[in-house]
């Protein structure tokens, strides 16, 4: 398989981030940096990036908030994509049934509604902890794949062999599990892929908000006590150029693989709009 | 793309710009809308954030507190040292141990319509907001009556001796008898003479759609007309705005109570050579980390201690409050308070704290870094941060590091106000938190904390230790200066021994202000600069808009 | 108990008023009342239009809106049509495609924006604008001259562009891209036929009625895109309003911004639902 290099360039960033998210303790040993320095301190010999309001190194937080923005995009993309796969599933064999007529209306009420607003009502109202954010993301944002895998599904589903093995009396879930999922497996990937980008700017926008855990610390928490702490006021740019930039070149990285995999797979140039 | 299609899109785009800059000509919407600057009157104008939606004392909490120091007058004050001074009432006797109160009103206070103000607005005050209004019930519930003896005198009798008293009277502003008396529910009142008040000032009107409130100066004011002919005050939706507009000259200070503003800001303000500050130390105490006194191993004294030797002060000091605090006594109490004691300054020593901990028997059994508790149990230190308070997560960041730093694993619990109220205040079922207090709070029950630290009032710190209930009870029935001030002493010995709670910095007030335009600010710790006495010495260079 | 407005009303100094006068609150509030017949009473005051009472603001809900709801229209919707209008024939033109070269690159483009959250773009136009070049404050100049004004709310929009353009551009791209596979548009190039007005003609205009419903869409995205820039340009619209509601977590207000939020959004894709069935030719069955 040819891998184009638009592919390429993603693959290389995801790598890369990857690489730093795991081997965060032994990066940031390598690089000199002292705690509790003066807050706000320019780029200088001691700290790469400067320091934070609290005196802290911002390339080893850039570091360890690369695990942290990882995982969380990792998780919560998991997440969607699991849910999405089984109502997506469930919705497609059972097309035109009542089943489907439920789960697609859930799915369509929850495309319309505008996912941060609620996201942000729900946070508050939970308390903000890693796992919980990681929860509302994948809540929320489930509906787009839900929405590919039910027409790839229903399209499998009004396939000949499937009506065959129905007449010879084949369960259901045995039709589902050996022929219909094996099927949508390469879609699923290229969802995945697209979800974790999706979550970790999703992520650093609630954080942003101040609505993540502050127990650990994520690109877009960084942003937030930026913002908050009066880093910008200060144009102390090393404060928040570096997490914004981690932020859009994580992202941008798996938007890239995800995007020309997309088109590998359905052969066209299409990005289906409503799943944006 | 092709030249029409460019042509049409510019031809939008300058469109939307003309449509845009129009609104903004005529007038814009809201936050854009000039508002009319010179004026020849030397007029002072406050900044403040505080969102004033009605002007009634009653409905509008914001509103209430800017009329209770300019439109309305108060029988005592509270002054810059948080001592009671006289005002409407100026002297006062006690008799019967407390219990009997008897004050002189001044004579020659007068209402903005003219009437003359006497003891029977004083007592119908008293009277009146405690039956109707909730708070009050509360702050006056002790008064059993109060009684008009002659024209210029009123005697208050009380439930039981309560050597505080003059601080709940501190709240009680006065409002003419000849108009309330006939209004049943104070809260759907809007006589156009509902405002008229003793005070320094008049009240003017409230424009809404520029959040723009006005106060002229009272010729008659019995303290003297005061020399400044208005006070403006303008609404911000943000700090931010406020800020640039003080130092863009829009204002001429900013006001919220005597909280004074966020040391970040002061650089900005820097910039405008005009600009001073009042700094003056805190009432309250800037930051605490607070222990339930009641549960283990927060009971014991000597783990307290060990703590406290943990905590790196200079660095809250450098990286919350940007070098605008001190680091604390472990009296508690700040300084600037009246009879405050000299006790000695928290020290870090991480070895000590060390060595305090292992003589505990908190040591690291299992090997995995943390210490246990010295039944071998693990231990997890949860401290509750309330993140409803600017930089308090940050802060509790820091504490989290020095304590790890000598073996203790913490894990930090962010909650909101309300959900705060609800642990610690109704289920008093936290371990330890942190948080700020108020000036006001400072003041409750015995004073100097004892409302925070005693389990039988507010009680964040739930101590029911005996020796600390001596000194409040005496406290409480004291009127004598020099039992309070010994009193006072020992209590803070208290503090510093046993360190319930350990105060994490003593912040600083920062109260800017363009002294190229005003002098003669006071400040006191509960209204900051709007201070009675304020109004009383300020002066303006006239004209300097 | 989320919705307490005793805080809010007494402060931080709550605790000191003692258990009867909290009551006392509760009581005028309706707080101590079950949860269903606290349901009713906001339903029912919903229905006449009483949106109930913020605490952190000490105000109505209802006229906090009306305050701030304008002042982000103001903004989203001079944003949204640039956005719409510029991203229809950007992703006309990327699809187009003789010129892959311009294509790529501007489809790249248009996904480096894409990824680049709102909040980090719009610090940075304050920090080069507002701190570096001094040209505006970093806070909404009220009582300035109307120019810095324009410019201001200029900056703020620009921030929105970037954040929208990308979006619509790749929607229109995506919907143009079927149309440009189809026959008649390769036996047209092939003829040589490249000028402007085929693409308008051929390629834009079939594909403007879902374009323009799916533009429904782009309301909730550019709703919570003006969330994050109000918050960085302290613009007092309703996201602004959402920020300060969070950070007090004054839930009667965050609840009501979100349900107006997804009102609008929800009506918005219904009128869509309708222009597209309207505006579509082949759905009407002609």
């Amino acid at each position: 398989m040819k891998i184009p290099t638009i592919m390429l360039a993603g693959i290389l960033i995801v790598a890369s981030m990857t690489t730093i998210a795991l081997l965060a303790p032994l990066i940031a040993s390598l690089v000199p940096h002292e705690r509790s320095s003066e807050p706000f301190a320019p780029p200088n010999s001691r700290n790469i990036l400067g320091t934070n309001d609290l005196g802290d190194d911002v390339f080893v937080e850039i570091i360890y908030g690369a695990r942290l923005s990882m995982a969380i995009g990792f998780l919560a993309a998991l997440i969607v994509v699991l849910i999405g796969l089984s109502i997506g599933v469930l919705a497609g064999y059972y097309h035109g049934s009542l089943i489907d007529e439920v789960l697609s209306m859930i799915t369509d009420i929850l495309l319309v509604i505008p996912v941060l607003p609620l996201a942000i009502v729900l946070t508050v109202y939970l308390e903000p902890s890693f796992w919980n954010v990681v929860l509302v993301i994948g809540l929320l944002w489930w509906p787009s794949t839900a929405r590919v895998i039910r027409a790839r599904v229903a399209q499998l589903r009004s396939m000949e062999f499937v009506s065959y093995l129905k007449s010879l009396g084949v369960s259901d879930l045995y039709i589902i599990l050996r022929h219909i999922v094996p099927n949508v497996i390469e879609i699923l990937i290229a969802r995945f892929i697209l979800a974790v980008p999706k979550a970790i700017l999703f992520e650093a926008g609630l954080a942003f908000l101040g609505l993540s855990d502050p127990n650990h610390l994520s690109w877009g928490l960084m942003l937030h006590y930026a913002l908050t702490r009066g880093g910008l006021l200060r144009g102390a740019w090393w404060t928040f150029i570096p997490p914004g930039l981690c932020i859009a070149i994580t992202a941008l990285g798996f938007m890239l693989i995800g995007m020309s995999l997309e088109e590998k797979i359905s052969g066209i140039k299409v990005i289906k709009v409503r799943e944006l | 793309m092709r030249r029409s299609t460019l042509l049409v899109v510019l031809t939008v785009i300058v469109i939307v710009a003309i449509v845009i800059t129009w609104i903004h000509l005529h007038g814009g919407i809201g936050v854009l809308q000039t508002t009319p600057t010179v004026s020849p009157l030397a007029s002072l104008r406050v900044g403040t954030t505080m969102t004033i939606r009605t002007d009634s004392i009653f409905t509008d909490y914001y509103f209430s507190v800017l009329c209770s120091s300019l439109v309305f007058e108060k029988i005592v004050v509270v002054d810059e040292k948080g001592g009671i001074k006289p005002w409407l009432a100026t002297e006062w006797e006690v008799k019967d141990n407390g219990m009997v109160w008897i004050f002189k009103i001044a004579d020659n206070a007068t209402w903005h319509d003219g009437k003359k103000l006497t003891a029977h607005d004083v007592a119908f005050s008293i009277n009146y907001f405690m039956s109707k209004v909730p708070i009050y019930k509360r702050h006056l519930a002790l008064i059993e009556e109060a009684k008009v003896i002659n024209d210029y005198t009123i005697s208050i009798k009380l439930k039981k001796p309560w050597a505080r008293f003059l601080y709940n009277l501190a709240v009680v502003r006065i409002i003419p008898k000849h108009i309330w008396e006939n209004v049943e529910d104070p809260f759907k009142y809007e006589g156009e003479d509902r405002n008229i008040g003793a005070g320094p000032f008049v009240y003017v009107g409230f424009d809404r759609a520029t959040g723009v409130l006005r106060f002229k100066a009272y010729s008659n004011y019995w303290k003297g007309r005061p020399k400044i002919d208005e006070v403006v005050v303008k609404i911000y939706k943000t700090m931010d705005a406020a800020i640039l507009a003080l130092k863009r000259g829009d204002v001429d200070t900013i006001w919220h109570y005597a909280r004074g503003i966020d040391p970040i800001y002061v650089p900005v303000l820097l910039e405008n050579p005009n600009i001073h500050f009042i700094i003056k130390p805190n009432f309250g105490v800037g930051n605490i980390l607070w222990f339930n006194n009641k549960i283990y191993p927060y009971n014991i004294t000597e783990f307290r201690v060990a703590i406290s030797y943990a905590l790196s002060y200079s660095d809250y000091v450098r990286m919350i409050m940007a070098g605008y605090a001190d680091i604390p006594n472990a009296g508690l109490v700040p300084p600037g308070w009246k009879y405050f004691k000299e006790t000695r300054k928290l020290e870090t020593n991480t070895s000590k704290a060390i060595e305090i901990l292992e003589k505990l028997g908190f040591e690291d059994i299992d090997g995995d870094g943390w210490r246990e508790l010295p039944n071998g149990t693990k231990f997890t230190m949860k401290i509750i941060v309330r993140s409803d308070i600017p930089g308090n997560v940050r802060l509790a960041e820091l504490v989290k590091r020095d304590l790890e730093n000598i073996g203790l694993q913490v894990k930090l619990i962010p909650v909101d106000l309300q959900t705060f109220i609800e642990i610690v205040d109704r289920k008093r079922s936290h371990e330890c938190f942190i948080s700020r207090t108020t000036t006001w709070g400072m003041l409750m029950w015995a004073g100097y904390g004892t409302g925070y630290i005693d389990a039988r009032n507010i009680g964040w710190a739930n101590v029911d230790d005996p020796e600390l209930q001596k000194i409040v009870d005496e406290l409480l029935v004291t009127t004598n200066e020099e039992k309070i001030s010994e009193l006072a002493y020992k209590l803070q010995d208290l503090y510093a021994e046993k360190l319930y709670v350990i105060p994490l910095y003593w912040d600083k007030i920062i109260q800017p202000y363009n002294a190229a335009k005003i002098s003669g600010l006071k400040y006191s710790p509960m209204m900051g600069i709007f201070y009675k006495k304020t109004w009383v010495s300020i002066n303006i260079i006239k004209g300097r808009e | 108990m989320p919705g307490d407005p005793i805080i809010y009303l007494l402060g931080e100094d709550v605790f000191a008023y003692g258990p009867e006068v909290i009551e006392e609150f509760r009581e005028k509030f309706g707080l101590n009342r079950p949860l269903h017949e606290q349901f009713m009473i906001y339903l029912w005051n919903l229905l006449h239009g009483d949106l109930g009472y913020s605490f952190s603001y000490g105000a109505p809900i209802s006229s906090l809106i009306m305050d701030h709801l304008p002042r982000t229209l103001m903004i989203t919707l001079p944003a949204m049509i640039i956005a719409s209008i510029i991203g229809c024939f950007l992703g006309a033109w990327c699809s187009w495609r003789l010129w892959e070269n311009r294509k790529r690159t501007t489809s790249l483009l248009m996904l480096i924006f894409y990824s680049t959250p709102p909040y980090w773009t719009g610090m940075i136009f304050l920090l080069v604008f507002a701190l570096h070049l001094r040209i505006i404050p970093p806070a909404p100049p009220i009582d300035a001259n109307p120019l810095l004004q324009a410019i201001y709310i200029l900056l703020l929009i620009a921030t929105l562009l970037i954040y929208l353009i990308p979006f619509n551009a790749i929607i229109m791209k995506s919907l143009v891209t079927k149309f440009s596979e189809e026959a008649f548009v390769l036996t047209a190039v092939s003829k040589g036929l490249r000028n402007s007005r085929f693409i308008a003609r051929h390629l834009i205009k079939p594909a403007l009625p879902s374009y323009v419903t799916l533009l429904a869409i782009e309301f909730a995205f550019a709703f919570s895109g003006s969330l994050f820039v109000e918050v960085i340009y302290s613009w007092p619209g309703m996201g602004l309003l959402m920020w300060n509601a969070v950070n007090a977590r004054d839930y009667p207000l965050i609840q009501s911004v979100f349900t107006l939020t997804a009102l609008v959004v929800i009506v918005a894709n219904a009128i869509a639902d309708f222009m597209i069935i309207y505006l579509d030719p082949r759905i009407k069955g002609e």
